[in-house]
């Protein structure tokens, strides 16, 4: 079953089942980004934060694509 | 009409050229994909990496401290905050050991010669796995030096 194409280091979605967890994975970055900024002290603090959030959000939405992905 | 015969004569005698199958016995495969085992590398040594930046960073514009003493102290802070026991392990262990082991064996495959009772084994000079293989072999000897320095106690 593939419901990803790897497109360079990215997973896009050619299934309805991929874009609900690529929506899932943003939904997750974006609630993350609030949590963090409601802590936070400056901009590059919340910045900072998220991105080592988005990296690990994306890691794991990546071996989900890996796993789930076909080759060209 | 002679000629004819002759030629059909000669077609018919020509004999059908066998393929030579050897070459098959040696055809080696890979276990993974190389290009699909390296993007996820790259997102699996990520975050390692970037805490790697981050210290770097601190060193560079505080001039305070090596970076071997900030690595150790940010694990040391990972290790008391709430769910760090849980992530900590997971990006600075877990990610990089999927890495190396997804980029392994995407570049090495095996050929067993039953005859000779040999086991070749050759690398693909892929230089992006390489280069995460190397990089998450280096996150993996920090970390392991953390361990083995953080509960080493002398009494």
């Amino acid at each position: 079953m593939s419901i990803f194409r790897r497109k360079s280091i990215f997973f896009i979605p050619i299934h309805l089942t991929g874009w609900a967890l690529l929506t899932v994975a943003i939904m997750l970055a974006i609630y993350q980004f609030v949590v963090i900024e409601r802590l936070s002290h400056s901009v590059s603090d919340t910045l900072i934060n998220w991105f080592f959030r988005l990296i690990i959000i994306g890691a794991f939405y990546s071996m989900i694509g890996f796993a789930f992905s076909r080759e060209e | 009409m002679n000629q004819t015969e002759d030629f059909e004569k000669k077609l018919l005698g020509i004999i059908k050229p066998e393929p030579k199958v050897e070459h098959s016995r040696f055809l080696k495969l890979p276990i993974l994909n190389a290009q699909k085992s390296a993007s996820l590398g790259v997102w699996l040594i990520a975050a390692p990496l970037f805490i790697l930046a981050c210290i770097c960073m601190k060193i560079l514009f505080t001039h305070q401290g090596s970076v071997w003493i900030s690595f150790f102290e940010t694990l040391a802070k990972l290790d008391d905050s709430g769910w760090g026991w849980f992530y900590g392990p997971m990006i600075i262990l877990v990610f990089p050991v999927i890495a190396f082991v997804l980029n392994l064996l995407s570049i090495i495959r095996f050929q067993y010669n039953r005859e000779q009772k040999d086991l070749m084994v050759t690398v693909r000079l892929k230089w992006g796995n390489i280069i995460i293989l190397l990089l998450s072999t280096l996150i993996l000897a920090a970390f392991m030096s953390y361990i083995f320095t953080e509960n080493i106690h002398t009494n």
